[in-house]
């Protein structure tokens, strides 16, 4: 919008010399249509945005297609721009010179040049040059143009054509208030319902599933059609509009802001730990599915080598967890196998599960108590593999599996309830040799954590003149380093029993120390000299025990060991029988596992996207795994197996590049004075730039102080010491923002002037008319208005600048209220009157009705 | 004698503590409320860490008119009684009989740390409350840990429980005035020391022993009710903490007593609450000032009475602002009182320029509401001066961005009561009476003064955001929630350019506007926490009883008004078209409305 013709319609200058009227040189066409000129230009936009950005993009969404690359989208954003410029120079050259608006057409060409040198390449090969050609072809149409209108002058304007005049007339009722009224409604409801949306969906989800929908795209294409034909169809503009004016071009430069940042914008991660380097950055937005093939190296020695990458595409949508999404994976021409995402949780918990159906023996028992007053009964789990557990806080459940069936029939009698177990020695053939009792002695007063005494030496039978010396007992053996003796680390509660023994014979000692049999735990073992096999039997059952534990001739018994001296109680545990304890805690079994298998899941938690997986099921696998696949963001791996080669699937965050490398020197944070709270986390980085920073600089990047390069923007963002102190940066870039800020700007004071300007603009309007002032002038005249408003600004900009940080800050926002204020009053006061002195005398009561600024 | 009075009431609540008597009014808490406190990483005077717990448990700033320091050394000298006094407040009514509270007396609504402490299904519920996430929480699992909080601090200022039961009587209880000889190290948090811990502070033995002897004594002199021994005690009290010195942390240092006395100054005055009862005068005598129109007397009445109203609402926050060293715009309190504050001065201008009567009525009404809330629910709004995160303190966008958008709530909300009070009398006098006219000529003139001043804010907010997080808009809750409130009024500005709306349609806009703008400043709290949290609220879906109330006052207005509306259809006065200042507002005012005293 280069030329803005801005002459009052009614401006008393000169008679017409024809029987049309014009404002601006363009002719002024029947109420209720558009100039052609505008409405050429209104349709082109919106022509050129949805076909050259808007659908190029929507089609090449989930590919890794250079359509999604920014810098061809900005390219194509530029090509539109100076076609547009060129077409209105075009076409309101034709229109002042009585020649047909289509000439528009020619200063537009560039822009149907530009898809062309996109998908021909040149953007990425040569930048310049695309970007000369577009600019030259514009340039090249308009000074045809012009050139044809010397040679071919005209009197009489041409007739608009049917096309163009009901385009016209659309795009003028577009420009409706009523119809910007039901768009404001819309939004409101629109905004409203995201709101209730992120509430219970999580903010991602509510951006993907309403925010940056096709409906909220449709409504903002909508609004900025809407503004623009408002706009337009205000000419001839007068300067009493110059307030409205703004107002509404601002929105539609904070809409078009808003466009450049969802096709342009990116937000990521990255992390850093001292000494590392990166070039990349994660972004937080897109992902991606890789498949590698495990390949053995020219060294033998396995590495990764890349089949495919697919961006995954797929987000946050609450109306389902199922994509079913499939990516057919392929290595040079010829299908391997289908990934189906089969489910996508945002947040996920782990759950695992129990099945009777495990490759090896491994007893579980699933049960449920209730205690006395308890309303509701608990369920517990119990296996061999994991530790035991305190029901009702009390009662310790556990499950053994005895090593032999003297100690099953030990156990069940509770013979050795306070006993420590045995020493049971074989040969090499598995023949018993000898059985020996660990009794420890009573420990010395004062030397609590030193183990307890055995002091036995037999003699092992069947063997050339071996001994056995069992030395020291341990409740809780500890071996730590640098400490030269292993020490009693909970005596008296037998968490880790061992003995310390030696095996005396002709070779030497053999000095070990043997750890209880410990069910899920492989024997302890240990050959030096010589060939015996020595097992601590340790089965005591503590009191207020229950243990179970499997029957030799099948089935689960349960033993109740209660305190004091009182037998112990047992029997078969059924499943949906009560256990006969004989105290008020009621036990009832509810399934027994002899060949327990558990298996990891995941379950749906919510929609924030904190722990995120994805499940993939395979088709065409030669292994097909019976576990449901699960992946989880940057985290584990799944391997597929297709003709005797294995392939590593993964789910990761897209890589970006930089652009730049950055090397984390050193990590720093800061606290305020007497709290745990951090004042500032500061990372001191070498950076190295391929052409702004070859030698590399240093710098620092911290809460205040982002690092702002190429268009990005790191920031401080946190930091993690789980492995190593490591920083967090915030990557972003966007490149909407600079347009928005200026359309914040301007949106503030076009709305001061517009509600508090507006009769003095009428009065300036109506002394420029008296004068009979050019286009020019009236420009200049409200532009300067709006200056004016902008010079009551500045006081309290200053003011804030240069106070110092902290309430004071505050002030400067009054100052800024109270030159507005005084601005106002200054304009209205004193100004107008001067300009007007007769509007400036109060009105009377009637006005005039429903009269549109 | 209202004091004894008093007092009995809450002895006969307490049948057990007969001897609990909080009448002493012998003794003087003039010097024991200057000692030096630090609490809530704050150097504070006794008195007001006193007044704060004493809220918190009680509720009341003054629970039955007793002292907030005369309460806390209650707990603190004669823990024995006070355990078995109802003196801890206790949550609405349904949570408060699901704990069984309600069979005790109907009408008690606080409760004695004893009978708390032994109540079974308060501790299984604090146990389920305890267990759940931050955002899982519902409204009564808030309540439960809030009354939780109130019993521990109970226990922990009588030296009931825990670590501040141990030691020799005299030094049991929590009260944080023995300044450690040793600074902390950085990132560590510098905390004073209760008497409990007054062996480990690293003093030596005698400085401790004159600490020990005058607290001994001062309890000694308060359990005797002795004044004359009492006075000394607390003297030798605070000269002896003083004499332990106070350790300066760089840039957290003890500020020094005056600030003590200033803070207590402010206490004693309590300028909210004085503020709030002269604004409720002004509102009155505003809403007599529209019955009797003609009064020059009652309008000047009006306009002096919101002046004094406002000039103690500026003594006390410039006196705030000083003591906490930073504007006072950090907490949900506070930007409470900045919006009434900021609604009575706009009502005082306004209503100089058009003296229409109307403005100072909205502006007194709004303020008297707002700081009625605020100051009436301590543990919602938590209105001891607090210290911001120091990321918020130290950054000037919240100097520019709260203030600007604060001031469009209220002049916002100033529109919408313009808009009630419109929708009241057009239901007596119509469209066409002058002074309507004249009222909504001032309610379009307000509009579009806040609607700037939005959007204005929520662009420096959206500055903010991308300053320190790194993105100017993020659809966060609180952002929509603004938007939306700008998006009505817009919808209402556009309507009124149309001629769409006329008066009528114009003042009920403003209203819904009003809810919208209750929907940003606080439903988004209270409903919509999504990702994020704000000013202490859990995700709740309880509908309070005041929105309840509140719906049916705005139907009750609404419903005559429609109807009245309906009868006078195409009777209205056609639409001034040009926006506010088409002419001079004074000049306008004095010429329509006509009983301008002036």
């Amino acid at each position: 919008m280069t030329s803005m013709p801005s002459a009052a319609a009614s401006a008393p200058s000169s008679p017409p010399r024809t029987d049309f009227r014009r404002a601006g040189g363009l002719r002024l066409v029947g109420r209720g249509e558009m100039t052609p000129v505008f409405t050429l230009l209104v349709g082109l936009t919106f022509f050129d945005v949805l076909a050259f950005l808007a659908f190029p993009y929507l089609a090449t969404r989930h590919l890794d297609s250079p359509w999604q690359d920014p810098s061809r989208l900005a390219f194509l954003g530029a090509s539109i721009l100076s076609s547009l410029v060129f077409g209105l120079l075009a076409g309101v050259s034709a229109e002042r010179r009585c020649h047909d608006p289509l000439w528009f057409l020619a200063g537009h060409l560039g822009a149907f040049a530009a898809p062309v040198l996109a998908m021909g390449g040149f953007v990425e090969s040569s930048p310049v040059l695309a970007r000369t050609i577009v600019f030259g072809l514009g340039a090249l149409g308009t000074i045809l143009a012009l050139a044809w209108f010397r040679t071919h002058p005209r009197t009489e304007p041409v007739p608009t054509g049917p096309i163009l005049r009901a385009l016209g007339k659309f795009f003028h009722a577009s420009g409706n208030l009523w119809f910007g009224i039901g768009l404001l409604v819309l939004l409101t409801v629109g905004v409203f319902i995201g709101g209730w949306w992120e509430t219970y969906y999580g903010g991602k989800s509510a951006r993907y599933c309403v925010y940056t929908s096709p409906a909220f795209g449709i409504l903002f294409l909508g609004f900025a059609l809407s503004l623009v034909c408002a706009t337009l169809r205000k000419f001839p503009f007068r300067v009493d509009q110059a307030g409205w004016l703004t107002v509404h071009s601002a929105l539609v430069m904070m809409i078009i802001g808003a466009f450049m940042s969802y096709w342009g914008k990116e937000e990521g991660q990255l992390s850093l730990g001292e000494g590392e380097s990166t070039s990349q950055f994660t972004l937080d937005t897109q992902t991606r599915l890789r498949v590698d093939e495990v390949v053995s190296g020219p060294d033998g020695r396995a590495r990764l080598e890349l089949v495919q990458e697919s961006i995954a595409p797929f987000d946050v949508n609450p109306l389902t967890t199922e994509p079913n999404f499939v990516v057919p994976v392929s290595k040079g021409g010829t299908k391997l196998f289908d990934l189906r995402v089969e489910r996508y949780f945002a947040d996920a918990r782990p759950k695992s599960g129990v099945a009777n159906d495990g490759p090896r023996e491994r007893l579980g028992v699933r049960a449920e108590f209730s205690a006395p007053r308890a309303p509701v009964a608990q369920e517990f789990f119990v296996d061999e593999q994991t530790t035991g557990q305190t029901i009702a806080g009390m009662l310790d459940v556990d499950v053994r599996r005895a090593p032999t069936p003297e100690a099953y029939s030990a156990l069940l009698s509770g013979r050795d309830r306070q006993g420590h177990g045995r020493l049971v020695v074989r040969s090499k053939e598995g023949k018993v040799l000898l059985e020996q009792p660990v009794l420890p002695q009573p420990r010395p007063a004062g030397a609590e954590m030193a183990p307890a005494r055995l002091d036995v030496e037999v003699a092992i039978p069947e063997t050339e003149g071996l001994k056995l010396l069992a030395a020291v007992y341990f409740d809780n053996l500890r071996l730590q380093q640098g400490m030269t003796r292993p020490f009693d680390i909970s005596p008296g509660r037998p968490f880790g029993p061992a003995v310390g023994l030696a095996i005396k014979g002709p070779m030497g000692d053999d000095v070990r120390f043997v750890e209880a049999w410990y069910p899920g735990s492989p024997r302890q073992i240990s050959q030096r000299f010589y060939d015996l096999d020595i097992v601590y039997e340790f089965y005591t059952v503590p009191e207020r025990a229950i243990l179970f534990l499997p029957h030799p001739q099948g089935g689960v018994t349960w033993i109740f060991q209660p305190s004091g001296d009182e037998k112990p109680r047992t029997g078969p545990a059924v499943p949906g029988q009560e256990l006969a304890l004989g105290i008020p805690l009621r036990i009832r079994t509810l399934e027994t596992f002899d060949r327990l298998r558990t298996w990891n899941d995941f379950e749906f938690v919510g929609y924030n996207p904190e722990n995120q997986v994805i499940r993939v099921g395979v088709t065409g696998d030669d292994q097909p795994s019976s576990d449901p696949r699960w992946l989880r963001l940057a985290a584990g791996t799944q391997t597929v197996t297709k003709g005797g080669r294995d392939y590593v699937v993964r789910w990761q965050p897209t890589m970006v590049d930089l652009g730049f490398q950055l090397k984390l020197h050193d990590f720093h944070r800061d606290f305020y004075p007497g709290s745990d709270q951090e004042r500032t986390f500061e990372s001191y980085l070498r950076l190295v730039h391929p052409s702004k920073f070859k030698e590399g600089v240093d710098i620092k990047i911290d809460m205040n102080n982002p690092l702002r390069l190429d268009g990005l923007r790191l920031y401080q963002s946190r930091f993690s010491t789980a492995e190593g102190e490591m920083t967090v940066l915030q990557v972003n870039r966007d490149p909407g923002l600079g347009l928005l800020y200026v359309a914040s700007a301007l949106l503030v004071l076009g709305f001061v002037v517009v509600s508090f300007q507006k009769p003095f603009l009428r009065s300036l309007g109506r002394w420029l008319d008296r004068r009979g002032a050019a286009p020019g002038t009236r420009i200049a005249a409200a532009l300067g208005a709006i200056l004016l408003s902008f010079a009551g600004v500045l006081p309290g900009l200053l003011v804030i600048m240069l106070l110092p940080p902290g309430p004071a800050k505050g002030i400067g926002v009054a100052v800024i209220v109270a030159g507005l204020v005084l601005e106002s009053l200054w304009v209205h006061f004193t100004l107008r009157p001067r300009l007007d002195p007769v509007a400036a005398t109060p009105r009377p009561a009637t006005a005039g009705v429903g009269v549109t600024p | 004698m209202i004091r004894t009075a008093l007092v009995l009431v809450v002895l006969v609540g307490a049948a057990c503590a007969q001897e609990l008597d909080f009448g002493k009014s012998k003794i003087d808490l003039g010097t024991i409320r200057r000692l030096p406190v630090l609490e809530g990483q704050r150097f504070k005077p006794f008195d007001s860490m006193a007044r704060e717990w004493a809220e918190r448990i009680t509720g009341k700033e003054k629970y039955h008119g007793i002292d907030p320091v005369d309460f806390f050394l209650h707990l603190r000298f004669q823990p024995e009684l006070a355990r078995k006094a109802p003196l801890i407040r206790l949550p609405p009514a349904h949570l408060a009989k699901e704990l069984g509270f309600s069979e005790i007396s109907q009408e008690a609504d606080h409760v004695s740390w004893d009978a708390l402490n032994g109540n079974q299904a308060f501790r299984t519920r604090l146990q389920e409350a305890t267990a759940k996430k931050e955002g899982a929480r519902t409204g009564d699992d808030t309540d439960i840990l809030r009354l939780a909080n109130r019993w521990r601090t109970f226990g922990a200022i009588a030296g009931l429980e825990g670590g501040f039961a141990n030691g020799a009587e005299h030094r049991r209880g929590w009260m944080p005035f023995v300044a450690p000889s040793e600074i902390p190290k950085p990132g560590q948090i510098y905390e004073w020391l209760s008497p409990v811990e007054l062996d480990h502070g690293g003093h030596p033995p005698e400085k401790i022993k004159p600490i020990d002897d005058a607290l001994a004594a001062t309890r000694e002199a308060w359990i005797k009710d002795d004044a004359a021994a009492f006075a000394t005690a607390s003297k030798s009290l605070l000269d002896a903490a003083a004499a332990l010195g106070y350790p300066a942390v760089e840039g957290f240092a003890f500020p020094g007593m005056e600030r003590m006395d200033r803070e207590i100054r402010l206490n004693l005055a309590s300028p909210f609450r004085r503020a709030m009862w002269i604004y409720f005068t002004a509102f009155l005598l505003g809403l007599l000032s529209t019955v009797f129109p003609k009064s020059r007397i009652l309008w000047y009445a009006t306009l002096l009475a919101a002046l004094g109203g406002l000039s103690y609402h500026a003594y006390g926050t410039y006196e705030r602002t000083l003591l906490s060293g930073r504007a006072m715009i950090g907490t949900f309190y506070e930007s409470m009182l900045y919006v009434s504050g900021a609604a009575a001065l706009l009502g005082i201008i306004f209503e100089l320029i058009f003296k229409n009567r109307w403005c100072n009525l909205a502006g007194s009404f709004i303020a008297v509401m707002l700081v009625w809330v605020a100051i009436t629910n301590p543990d919602y709004m938590q209105p001891a001066i607090s210290n911001l995160r120091p990321v918020l303190i130290n950054n000037d966008w919240i100097h520019i961005h709260v203030p600007t958008i604060m001031t469009s709530y209220s002049m916002l909300g100033m529109a919408a009561l313009l808009g009630e009070l419109y929708l009241v009398f057009y239901v007596f006098r119509g469209a066409r009476a002058a002074s309507q006219q004249s009222l909504a000529k001032t309610m379009f003139w307000v509009i579009p003064v806040g609607s700037i001043l939005a959007i204005a804010g929520i662009i420096l907010g959206g500055i903010w955001a991308d300053d320190s997080w790194g993105r100017f808009w993020g659809w966060d809750p609180k952002e929509v929630g603004a938007l939306i409130m700008w998006l009505v009024f817009m919808v209402v500005i556009h309507g009124r350019w149309t001629g769409w709306l006329r008066d009528f349609g114009t003042a009920a806009g403003c209203v819904v506007g009003g809810w919208s703008l209750i929907w940003s400043y606080w439903g988004t709290n209270h409903f919509w926490t999504g990702l994020h949290s704000y000013a202490g609220t859990s995700n709740s879906t309880d509908i309070p009883t005041w929105l309840i109330v509140a719906t049916i006052a705005q139907v009750a207005i609404f419903v005559p008004a429609i109807l009245r509306w309906a009868k006078d259809r195409g009777n209205e006065p056609a639409v001034v078209a040009d926006p506010p200042a088409a002419s001079p507002p004074a000049k306008s005012g004095a010429a329509k409305g006509g009983r301008a005293p002036a």
